[in-house]
């Protein structure tokens, strides 16, 4: 292994397949532009309306979060059956849903918004796109074991510490392409213990017409990643196809 | 799959916001002052001491266009729509209100649509144009001449 490849992720590769149960609790794909100060808290240009209207025709104010940021007003538009929405900020549009089929379903309509929105945006170049999925694994709180690869789960099936009911860490580094950051740990949800992986994988100054190939990218070294972490009883949990 | 209805007929350079100045003329070309410009430019050849017109006289077809010295309203706008996006950006930038990255890009494509929609001309280049323009009348006022003369 040469100096450069050692200093970036190396997971081996792995084809994403679908499984038969599905984790996923968000996928969400973010593009930053050059901003568009048009689009103001109570107003935004018709030019977007009008490129989303036909697939997200439901358009709301919401407020966006994000890890280490203010919050922010954003438009969002959501389909029909509120299962994907498109948020919109001065600059940044992503688009994202909780329930996630499968990957040509998400880059199709990514496709799309980004195609009907360009104009819009006015740019040749995004200046960030992310792709973050988060998973969350239902682990007994009686055992934690095995659900996760070993070194990630370590803290949280500590004996010594009890039954830990908050564990969170992050990791950083290099990838092909751009950057990512993994975010995992302990978190109750719907009095059930799940372990959260939150992956997240991003590239910056990327040109309009390389999109979709660093897309593919990014989301091979994602489910690649995701794949890593997993443990045995997870792997039998989500099942094969 | 490409995200563009058609391939851009510029390229791009690490992200330079001139490629956003080549977008624009494609947006500002209907008939506008500058395009009409631009060709002219391209479509007179110089000799030493002497010019010649090219093949390409779409815009010599057009005189009145070509140095007109008042934009269409439609550049009118853009100008005045970009402006607007430019002062606020630039306003902001001043207040030292948190500068991002994707706010200095704006603003450069911006400055670059500007300069590309009201470009800052030289005393110099607005006469070698009214030479430019002099000697194109001329020549055409000869071949005129000489057409008349063979009785065509």
């Amino acid at each position: 292994m040469d100096e450069n490849s050692a200093s970036k992720l190396s997971v081996p590769r792995v084809e994403s397949v679908p499984f038969k149960r599905n984790a996923l609790k968000l996928v969400v794909c973010e593009i930053r532009f050059p901003i568009v100060v048009e689009i103001r808290e109570d107003s935004i240009p018709e030019g977007f309306v009008k490129a989303l209207r036909r697939d997200y025709p439901l358009h709301d104010r919401g407020v966006s979060l994000g890890f280490g940021e203010a919050p922010e007003h954003a438009h969002v538009f959501n389909s029909m059956n509120r299962e994907w929405a498109v948020n919109i900020r001065p600059s940044r549009i992503s688009l994202e849903t909780k329930h996630y089929q499968s990957f040509e379903g998400f880059h199709d309509r990514l496709q799309a918004v980004v195609k009907s929105t360009l104009p819009s945006l006015d740019t040749d170049f995004f200046t960030r796109v992310g792709l973050r999925y988060v998973n969350a694994l239902p682990v007994p709180a009686s055992e934690r074991r095995d659900w996760v690869r070993a070194s990630l789960a370590a803290v949280a099936t500590e004996r010594e510490l009890g039954l830990t009911q908050r564990v969170w860490q992050e990791v950083g580094g290099n990838a092909d392409g751009g950057s990512f950051t993994l975010r995992h740990g302990i978190a109750r949800a719907d009095k059930q213990d799940e372990y959260v992986l939150d992956t997240d994988f991003f590239a910056e100054n990327v040109r309009v017409d390389d999109l979709h190939t660093l897309f593919l990218s990014i989301h091979e070294q994602s489910f690649s990643l995701f794949h890593w972490c997993l443990g045995q009883k997870a792997l039998d949990y989500l099942g094969k196809t | 799959m490409s995200l563009r209805e058609e391939t851009p007929a510029y390229s791009f350079y690490d992200h330079q916001p001139v490629d956003q100045t080549a977008e624009q003329r494609h947006v500002a070309n209907t008939d506008t002052l500058f395009l009409d410009f631009d060709r002219y430019q391209k479509s007179i050849q110089f000799d030493p001491g002497r010019m010649t017109v090219a093949t390409d006289d779409n815009a010599v077809a057009r005189p009145s266009k070509q140095f007109s010295t008042t934009p269409q309203a439609k550049v009118i706008h853009i100008v005045e729509r970009v402006n607007e996006s430019r002062l606020a950006l630039l306003a902001k930038k001043y207040a030292n209100e948190g500068w991002t990255v994707e706010e200095e890009a704006r603003l450069q494509i911006d400055h670059a649509k500007i300069s590309r929609l009201i470009p800052v001309e030289s005393g110099t280049a607005f006469a070698k144009l009214d030479a430019i323009e002099k000697q194109q009348t001329a020549d055409l006022n000869e071949m005129r001449k000489e057409l008349d003369e063979l009785g065509l």
